[in-house]
């Protein structure tokens, strides 16, 4: 009687785990079959004692029947299944997919950025990449053998003209075009001539920002820019303006953030001490609206500047500053 | 800028460990850090007196000494050249720590048990000194902490000072910056000079060629000198920020050199030629042995230091071997001068030799403080060296400070600072930072501010508004976002170019970023593409192998193609937008590109069967969805046969007759050299010449209540004659009721003559004012098929 329960479970879980007609005909041949134990135990039936036989012959017709009405359960199961999906459907099988493209990881930060600006009510501007001295250097105050120029190590073609260090001769080309008020960002690759590295690269990606009108304070400078780091990296974080120096802007600040690998405790990316600098910014020096025919007196401005490539960097965690310039599918799938 | 903090708390006051005032500085001055010191591991190492050192028996370059340490002494086996007994050396005894934090245990060298180990500087984390064991001062009591005695206790902070701040690269200009920080004073060290020498009009004469190139020249002179080991204060203080000790008098002037951030260079006087100093600029030609054992070669580019034989050093850079202090010096020149900061730099970066003097005078010196600084350093050397210093200097030149006074407006500065700190505060902070303030006219809101010497960065109004801003702080400036009104005008040719980035995305294709900078090979392999002209070549490439700016972007393409076949991808669609450039005429030009590759599979692999290679035909569809999704006038194609492309499948594109640009498939010999798949498509389009962002738009033509009515064709066709043709034809027809034309097949085979082609075409009907008949439709398919016989010699298929 044990030997029964037993083998009624067994048949069970068989019945109900088949997932084709193939399969449940196959355990139905094991449990129930000619072969089959029950069917053993049944034929073995007359040679017990009658008792026992009677007993026994009991147990086992209710367990056929028992189990013949599973069996055409676990049929109609089956049957429904494959009548709701077709035959020789495989829902499981994937998609047919098209093509998916994806834009370089420093095109979608550039948007990013872009698109916190123009809310805040700057345009989009660009310039040539080949610029000469005035525009790159002389008219943003960095005159020739000054020391400053040890920061823009220069890549000259011929005629004296030279690929812009930086987005900043952009700021002079449309100060030279119109009058203020004037409220620009200009986004682009520069060019320095430095042998590449984990950290340098000798093409990268700026975006400059140049806002010129009357008395334009400080504390604006502080607030657009507080403003843009919170939409980048939320309400919370944490902000430092301190001093810096850059020629063309004079008072000079840079602008820190909290580093967000190690929220401000410190760690091996902002070497410990909680802050990785983020953005160049200051108030526009007065020789640079001389050099653009603006009177100092008259008009006051800020503006700033940021490495694109090393926003991403420091949002993406990638360590690396040449896999922008490999275009690896692998990478460009990730970042 | 390495500043340690014992060696400024000679200057200033304050309680901050280095830590706190790195933050305090950085928020008023420049970036400052901590600096990890290399000696912070070593502990437990001691002064101690080699007593006797006697050879090793079994070893022939080691010794064995016996060493006191004060409350013991001992056997320590030793290999430094410059043992010898009563010499004061460090000893780190079983269970000390050196630099790198390493353990030192009892041992035993080649059979003799040691006591530890005595030790060299660079042992210890200090700069250099690793020839021998230290040799201190012979005063120094045995068991005394090292740490103590070489100052390695020091807390260092590093500051990055800004190019317009030379009087930072001083410790006393850091520590009148700490004094403003901290609201402390600022306390310039005694000069005690005793000038009990000869007067020193009778020991040397100076001659400047060119005051514009040494506006000033100081010289004094220090007779009876004895040259020795610097005293350990003189060490700890060099030592801690990393420079080396290397003679009394050699560390007096870069002690003084750190101090007051002017470089003085001290010659042995007894070396000099006539006793002459003469500045005058190099003649081609010569050439000049510096002190780190390099001959130099010259040109009048180089302002030179001579005797009256020679050049004998470099000015402001280097000084020479043959005049330089050494053991046997008894009598020192010592200059302290000021060099033109442009010949300087000229002068340094051309001979790739940039100095700790040569960085201080390129970013300009303080000509007004040059008497104390020679001063001080002369004092120290008579001090240290048992000299006597001459009577009196020489000082040639007319070079000084210009007197400088900047107006200041508080109304301006309120104006940029809003609120600003009142104006008592302004004043305190300007005063401290070394200016004098008086005020101008009545209001009393115009000061009237001297610039001091040492700072002549200062030149405008602004640079004021700076000095109050910083040592203010920056946190006190509240934030404010002030309302602009939104600008309507937008760059329409960026906004086009978003447009085309968007509609390759949507088209399966990964955009990629590659260098402006291209080969030369690869320049006259694709002269077809990209802008016509000669390509603009750099005159200092960073990489020899890409001198010249990218006329097209496809090689650089292909070269991304490749790198993604070679690590195992086999479907790459990529593309780029990036400017290309070329030389027209006396000037260049720049311009947008797009441009791209398809290589691999035609769709995306699936579990249905392999699909087929990309072909020309994948590759053109992808340029006429770009049109259509762009709304421009949707481009023709004209065979090119130039080079690079297969000329059986590529094309140029031209729009109304304009070249736009070429695609096609990639030759198959290029794809060999290139080492590319063989079935590339490539592209590259001028994206001003596609016409995007011009902003036109076709207008609304309304929209027809009618059903449209289809009518197939089959039309056999010679061959040769191209498709295009055909559906040209037909919508030239005139058929006022014809919507569109679409071919559905092309068929060549068996049940068609030889050199027949048969089309299959499906011609769209619809009208806007009523459903068209089966009649009307009828006839003017009718209409349409009669023109193609005729003018093709067309048949419909049976």
């Amino acid at each position: 009687m044990e030997r029964l329960r037993e083998l009624r479970d067994e048949a069970v879980a068989a019945f109900e785990s088949a997932v084709s007609a193939a399969a449940l005909e196959s355990a139905r041949v094991r449990h129930l079959g000619r072969k089959s134990e029950i069917n053993q135990v049944s034929r073995g039936l007359k040679d017990l004692a009658e008792d026992e036989r009677r007993a026994v012959g009991r147990a086992v017709n209710e367990l056929k029947n028992e189990l013949g009405a599973l069996l055409a359960a676990a049929g109609d199961r089956i049957a429904r299944a494959g009548a709701s999906s077709g035959p020789g459907l495989d829902l499981t099988l994937p998609g047919r997919r098209p093509w998916v493209g994806r834009k370089h990881p420093v095109t979608r930060t550039f948007e990013r950025l872009e698109g916190i600006f123009r809310t805040l009510g700057f345009e989009v501007a660009l310039g040539p990449h080949v610029e000469d001295e005035f525009h790159n250097f002389e008219a943003l105050n960095m005159p020739a053998d000054h020391p400053a120029r040890d920061m823009h190590d220069t890549f000259y073609i011929e005629g004296g003209k030279l690929l812009r260090t930086h987005t900043s001769p952009v700021q002079i080309r449309v100060m030279q075009s119109r009058p203020p008020p004037i409220r620009i960002i200009a986004p682009g690759r520069a060019y320095r001539n430095e042998t590449p590295d984990a950290s340098h690269a000798s093409e990268f990606y700026q975006l400059e920002g140049l806002y010129v009108d009357r008395d334009v304070r400080i504390g604006e400078l502080k607030g657009v820019l507080t403003k843009f780091l919170h939409e980048l990296y939320g309400e919370d974080v944490g902000i430092r303006f301190r001093p810096g120096f850059f020629p063309f802007t004079e008072p000079s600040v840079e602008v820190d953030v909290e580093c967000r690998i190690c929220e401000g405790k410190g760690c091996s990316v902002c070497k410990g001490t909680g802050w990785v600098e983020l953005l160049g910014a200051g108030m526009v020096d007065p020789r640079v609206f001389q050099a653009v025919g603006y009177d100092p007196d008259e008009v006051t401005g800020y503006a700033f500047g940021l490495g694109v490539d090393r926003i991403h960097m420091m949002m993406s965690g990638v360590d690396d500053i040449r896999l922008y310039h490999e275009n690896d599918l692998r990478f460009l799938r990730q970042v | 800028m390495n500043v340690g903090l014992k060696w400024l708390r000679d200057y200033v006051d304050f309680d901050l460990n280095a830590g706190e005032l790195a933050r305090r500085l950085t928020e008023s001055l420049t970036e400052t850090e901590v600096v990890e010191s290399p000696s912070a591991a070593v502990a437990g190492v001691v002064a101690a007196r080699v007593v006797t050192v006697e050879p090793h028996p079994d070893a022939e370059k080691l010794t064995v000494c016996v060493v006191d340490w004060g409350d013991g002494s001992g056997p320590v086996v030793c290999g430094a050249p410059n043992v010898r007994p009563n010499m004061i050396t460090a000893l780190a005894p079983p269970g000390a720590t050196i630099a790198g934090g390493r353990a030192i245990g009892e041992q035993t060298i080649r059979g003799r048990r040691s006591h530890g180990m005595l030790v060299s500087g660079a042992e210890l984390g200090l700069a250099g000194d690793a020839a021998g064991i230290l040799d201190l001062e012979p005063s120094t009591t045995p068991g005394t902490d090292v740490r103590e005695v070489l100052g390695l206790d020091e807390e260092v902070i590093d500051l990055d000072v800004q190019p317009n701040r030379p009087d930072c690269l001083g410790i006393i200009g850091v520590a009148r910056e700490v004094a403003v920080a901290v609201g402390s004073q600022l306390r310039l060290p005694p000069i005690e000079l005793r000038e009990e020498g000869g007067d020193v009009a009778g020991m040397a004469a100076i001659e400047l060629e060119n005051v514009t190139d040494c506006p000033r020249y100081i010289a004094r002179v220090v007779t009876g000198l004895t040259v020795g080991p610097s005293p350990a204060w003189l060490r700890s203080r060099l030592a801690s920020v990393g420079v080396r000790s290397i003679s009394n008098i050699v560390d007096v002037t870069n002690f003084v050199m750190l101090e007051y951030g002017h470089p003085i260079h001290a010659f042995d006087y007894d070396t000099l030629a006539d006793a002459r100093i003469v500045v005058r600029r190099a003649r081609a030609g010569e050439t000049l042995v510096t002190l780190d054992g390099v001959e130099r070669k010259l040109d009048p580019s180089h302002l030179l230091i001579c005797d009256g034989r020679g050049p004998i050093a470099l000015a402001g850079v280097m000084g020479g071997g043959e005049t330089e202090v050494g053991e046997g010096t008894t009598n020192v020149l010592l200059e302290c001068a000021w060099f033109d900061p442009v010949v300087v730099r000229r002068g340094a970066t051309s001979l790739g030799l940039r100095t700790d003097a040569s960085h201080r005078f390129e970013r300009g010196v303080d000509p007004d403080a040059m008497p104390g600084v020679a001063a001080r350093a002369c004092a120290l050397m008579a001090e240290l060296g048992g000299g006597t210093v001459a009577r009196g200097s020489l000082d040639e030149g007319p070079g000084r400070a210009p007197e400088r006074t900047v107006t200041l407006r508080l109304g301006k500065l309120r104006s940029m600072l809003a609120p600003g700190p009142p104006r008592d505060g302004v004043v305190a902070k300007l005063e401290a930072l070394g200016f004098d303030v008086a005020f101008e006219g009545d209001d009393g809101d115009t000061l009237a501010v001297r610039v001091p010497s040492f700072r002549s960065d200062v030149t405008l109004e602004a640079d004021l508004i700076e000095e109050v801003a910083r040592t203010h702080g920056y946190d006190a400036v509240p934030p404010e976002v002030p309302f602009h009104p939104l600008t309507a005008s937008t760059d329409t040719e960026h906004a086009g170019r978003n447009d085309v980035r968007e509609t390759m995305i949507r088209l399966g294709f990964y955009e990629i970023l590659t260098s402006s900078f291209m080969a030369r090979k690869a320049a006259v392999d694709f002269a077809g593409f990209g802008l016509e002209g000669e390509p603009i070549e750099l005159a200092n490439p960073v990489n020899k192998e890409t001198p010249l700016l990218r006329t097209s972007i496809v090689p650089a393409v292909l070269d991304v193609v490749r790198r993604n076949v070679n690590v195992g991808e086999r479907d790459v669609r990529v593309f780029e937008i990036g400017k290309a450039f070329g030389r027209t005429g006396d000037g260049h030009s720049e311009r947008w590109m797009l441009a791209g590759a398809l290589t691999g599979a035609a769709e995306r692999p699936s579990w249905g069967g392999a699909a087929r290679d990309v072909d020309f035909f994948d590759g053109k569809g992808v340029l006429e969805v770009l049109a259509e999704a762009l709304d421009v006038d949707s481009p023709e194609s004209a065979c090119y046969d130039g080079p690079i492309l297969e000329g059986r499948s590529s094309a140029r594109l031209l729009i109304g007759g304009r070249s736009v640009g070429r695609f096609g498939m990639l030759a198959s010999d290029v794809a060999e050299e290139w080492d590319l798949p063989e079935a590339v498509f490539v592209f590259e389009l001028d994206l001003a010449e596609l016409g995007i962002g011009n902003g036109a738009s076709r207008g609304f033509a309304g929209l027809s209540r009618y059903p449209k009515v289809r009518r197939d064709l089959a039309l056999v066709v010679d061959d040769g004659t191209p498709a295009g043709d055909v559906t040209t034809e037909i919508e030239g027809a005139g058929e006022a009721l014809l919507a569109g034309v679409e071919v559905f097949d092309v068929y060549r085979g068996k049940q068609l003559p030889a050199e027949k082609k048969s089309l299959g075409l499906t011609l769209t009907y619809m009208s806007m004012e009523r459903t068209l008949t089966d009649d009307e439709v009828d006839a003017a398919q009718k209409r349409i098929v009669r023109r193609l016989v005729d003018r093709f010699g067309a048949s419909l298929r049976e």
